[in-house]
């Protein structure tokens, strides 16, 4: 009688048991082409105020908790019903995480307030808690859209923003700890992100500088405001907008970025 | 012999097992609890306090709650911003669909989501040329549940002056959800404004499947006596598990329905 390897035996069992649990949604999608870089027209020297528009996002830039849990919710509910939340068109709070079934931050300062909720999701839906940045728009939102992937999580809304140049614009928001996570964004959005969609966000430490080649070579402009405890904060824009500044400000103890970003006439 | 034997069993069993769950993972499954509530006029039988709807609500935790004749700020409701209200009260995610302004405020459709949404849309149905006394809204947001499965799920009221109109309304309504996507897994839920045996719900059936079918009455809700609610899915490939039709005379002219839902793709 044969005597039969049990070591054999054990890898094709092992080998046929992955090949049969493969399907095809595990394949790595082929990554797009990065286009060759062409030189983006410079955009005026001069910021012109009446085509500028403001976000605030709030952040930490440290991924650490959720950005209320050692916070005070009532201070930003102030801060967009006052004079200075006025100025801003759309308001992002990193980290501003979601628990099922719970009265969340969001929520919260949204009830009889005149603002409206939304989320954009930064891992995958939890049975109870989701990570992700929180939203709050002062219009009632009909367009929401993103991407939702195993690894790439994209949120925003369009909004009719008052401009001396007339159009709709659509602000979503996401973190990029992965350069790769780039190609899929300009992949799915890049029709959006050559005309009117602008992200703002957080990239890890030491992909900035990737960040702004890739983004340069898909013909749009990156906006870096570096942060030194573990992220960045990044703003991508088509042609036809810039992003001016990100002045790093304070709301009591809200630490929150003033995005100022410019439409341009190209 | 034996041996030999017992090995080619035990890689049979292996193969088994593994295309097992590799044909369960293609085959993705969706469970949900939704609710339809039309809560009459801004919810003018509860003098348009959010509260009990909220109670109701978290009696039977549903994962989506479709409503109708949802008031946003209206003088009738005394300014009150009833979805935020309840989105709070249930710790629930709002996507409000206007149909039309109303009352220095808004009336429509809304969803409430125990998850967050990926993607939010709305589509309104103007026929009022035809004789139809106001636009018509229906909005849909998509939601990855923690399972893994993405579903999309519309709130709808339908046109009401006469059989044609309703039918143009769901034509309508089925350009815009399927001109985009046949792909996601949908739930059309709403008060239809049409009896089970009318033209609209047999033409609705050319695209959707009733899931509650012969489930019930669902007005008037203090003596039922037609069925106007419906909770219709696409592709017909759903089931429910339970159906109940919950007759709170005092918070609606309609009966509210809950239905445990469940697709299956193979």
């Amino acid at each position: 009688m044969r005597r039969i390897d049990m070591r054999k035996v054990l890898y094709t069992s092992l080998v046929i048991a992955v090949l049969c649990s493969c399907g095809k949604n595990n394949e790595p999608e082929p990554v797009p082409p990065t286009p060759p870089a062409t030189g983006l027209p410079e955009p005026p020297a001069e910021m012109n105020a009446n085509n500028a528009f403001c976000v605030d996002y709030f952040t930490d830039l440290k991924d650490k908790d959720s950005y209320f849990a050692s916070r005070d919710m009532s201070m930003a509910k102030n801060h967009i019903l006052g004079e200075e939340g006025k100025k801003a068109v759309m308001f992002f709070f990193d980290r501003m995480d979601f628990t099922v079934g719970t009265e969340t931050p969001l929520l919260k300062i949204c009830k009889d307030n005149n603002v409206w909720p939304l989320f954009a999701q930064q891992e995958p839906t939890g049975k109870q808690v989701t990570k992700g940045c929180g939203i709050i728009t002062k219009t009632a939102i009909s367009d929401f859209d993103g991407i939702y992937d195993s690894d790439v999580f994209l949120g925003g809304a369009d909004i009719h923003i008052q401009t001396g140049i007339p159009g709709r614009t659509t602000i979503y928001t996401g973190r990029i700890d992965k350069i790769a996570q780039l190609d899929e964004i300009f992949s799915k959005k890049r029709v959006k992100l050559s005309d009117d969609a602008v992200i703002v966000g957080r990239v890890k430490n030491g992909l900035e500088k990737e960040l702004e080649q890739k983004v340069e070579a898909q013909c749009c402009r990156s906006f870096i405001s570096k942060g030194n405890e573990g992220w960045s904060l990044y703003v991508i824009s088509p042609p036809e907008y810039v992003c001016r500044s990100a002045e790093s400000k304070k709301a009591v103890n809200l630490d929150y970025y003033r995005i100022t970003i410019e439409k341009i006439k190209l | 012999m034996i041996k030999t034997r017992h090995i080619i069993t035990l890689l049979l069993v292996l193969l088994a097992t593994f295309s097992s769950i590799s044909q369960a993972s293609a085959g993705e499954r969706i469970r949900l609890r939704v609710m339809s509530m039309n809560i009459k006029e801004g919810a003018a039988y509860a003098s348009h306090k959010a509260a009990p709807y909220a109670e109701l609500i978290k009696k039977y935790d549903p994962d989506v709650v479709c409503l109708q004749e949802v008031d946003y700020m209206t003088t009738r409701n005394g300014k009150r911003d009833f979805l935020n209200e309840l989105a709070a009260a249930t710790g629930m995610f709002p996507y409000w669909c206007q149909s039309f302004s109303y009352q220095g405020g808004g009336f429509g459709v809304a969803l409430l989501s125990k998850y967050p949404f990926l993607k939010a849309e709305k589509n309104i149905t103007d026929l009022r040329d035809e004789g139809e006394r106001e636009p018509r809204s229906t909005g849909w947001i998509y939601i990855r549940l923690p399972e893994g499965a993405t579903v999309r799920v519309a709130s709808t009221h339908l046109a009401l002056k006469n059989s044609e109109l309703t039918i143009r309304n769901i034509a309508d309504v089925n350009k815009k959800i399927f001109g985009q996507d046949q792909l996601t897994p949908t739930l059309l839920i709403g008060d239809f404004n049409a009896p089970e045996d009318s033209d609209p719900i047999k033409y609705a059936k050319i695209k959707w499947q009733e899931i509650g079918e012969g489930t019930g009455f669902t007005i008037p809700s203090n003596k039922p006596n037609r069925k106007l609610d419906y909770v219709m899915g696409f592709p017909k490939r759903w089931k429910s598990e339970r159906y109940e039709i919950i007759a709170r005379a005092d918070l609606s002219d309609h009966c509210f329905v809950m239905a445990d839902v469940i697709y299956e793709e193979n």
